[in-house]
């Protein structure tokens, strides 16, 4: 019984966490793809336009899905920053790094999109309500964590450095969340709550879901691609990643092919 | 499966203009399905430039951050090859 348990402590180790990656990917990229051409086919072609707000609300299917992922991975970046500051894995601060600028992406994009859709609507690209500046702030939190972590040249004075101020910044999560019930905003209310479900058409929420999960699994495809990429630069001439760069050598041109575990 | 209406089947500046079929309501929330041209898809009842100023952007940006991460894998993959066997363990 134990024997067939998965020893998950095993994908800590860089060679093993590479090979791991390399078979997920393109799995990865597949729901990633097929989940956008569905969800971007309900959004526009059989999402019914909204009474109020025209074709604009739109937006929503992007704007919703980037400003939940902004949250989403900043969470997890901070507790891979718990376990960088607290057991020291290497790979949990390669992982927090990697997802850095994916979290920034999300965000910036939750901004633009989320000003496009306010023009139309607010009559105005931005304003200093609560939810759009406590979403600002997050940017600048990504912003600083990449930059801290590449200001100092000591790599682990730098993980130490970076993941205490990504701590620091999760209390801003809750601020982003709960922004529009705390304070009068000219942000709406949620429009998906897991007490209330959701008040928007099946459509609408279908289309929102699918790129939702699109979103998902792009951010881990791209994070995972960039961790591996890293651990190669922080890895290299280690044992196992010399045996998978000659693994390489032997295959033509093409991404990379990996069976079984690698030497660690 | 869409199907180009009868009346119209004959038209060659059809096939040009009339391609989009999209769920359309009206002011009570009512869904009907209504034919539209290229332009009125674009134009999004006014709202193209936010709309597709958006999903643009956004695309653009996941376009050039998956190719990003792609070069410098196969980048790091390149210098691992080219240095061969390292001393590391």
């Amino acid at each position: 019984m134990s024997d067939k348990r998965v020893q998950w402590f095993k994908f800590a180790s860089p060679g093993n966490f590479f090979a791991l990656v390399e078979k997920l990917l393109p799995w990865l990229w597949a729901a990633a793809i097929i989940s956008t051409v569905a969800g971007l086919y309900i959004g526009f072609f059989v999402a019914p336009v909204d009474y109020q707000q025209g074709n604009s609300y739109r937006i929503m299917f992007i704007h919703v899905p980037a400003a939940w992922m902004s949250m989403f991975i900043y969470f997890i970046l901070a507790v891979y920053a718990f376990i960088t500051l607290v057991w020291r894995i290497k790979m949990a601060d390669v992982l927090a790094v990697s997802l850095a600028p994916t979290g920034a992406l999300f965000t910036f994009a939750a901004l633009w999109t989320g000003a496009l859709w306010g023009r139309p609507t607010w009559g105005a690209y931005w304003v200093w309500d609560a939810r759009l500046t406590s979403e600002l702030l997050l940017l600048f939190l990504y912003l600083g964590y990449m930059a801290l972590h590449a200001a100092i040249p000591d790599r682990q004075r730098a993980s130490r450095a970076a993941s205490l101020l990504a701590l620091v910044g999760v209390v801003n999560l809750p601020i982003i969340y709960f922004s529009v019930k705390w304070w009068n905003t000219l942000h709406q209310g949620a429009s998906v709550s897991v007490s209330k479900g959701a008040s928007m058409d099946s459509r609408m929420l279908a289309a929102m879901l699918l790129l939702s999960f699109a979103c998902w699994m792009y951010a881990i495809a791209v994070s995972l691609t960039r961790a591996q990429a890293e651990t190669l630069d922080r890895e290299r001439g280690a044992t196992w990643a010399s045996s998978l760069a000659a693994a390489q050598a032997k295959e033509p041109e093409g991404d990379v092919e990996t069976t079984g575990e690698v030497p660690v | 499966m869409w199907r180009r209406p009868a009346r119209c089947r004959s038209s060659s500046s059809y096939r040009a203009n009339r391609i989009f079929r999209a769920q359309v309501s009206d002011r009570r929330g009512q869904a009907e399905v209504k034919d539209m041209s290229v332009m009125e898809f674009l134009s999004m009842g006014g709202h193209g430039p936010y709309i597709w100023g958006s999903y643009g952007v956004m695309a653009l940006l996941m376009i050039i951050e998956a190719r990003q991460v792609i070069a410098r894998k196969r980048k790091a993959l390149a210098l691992q090859r080219s240095i061969g066997y390292g001393d590391r363990s």
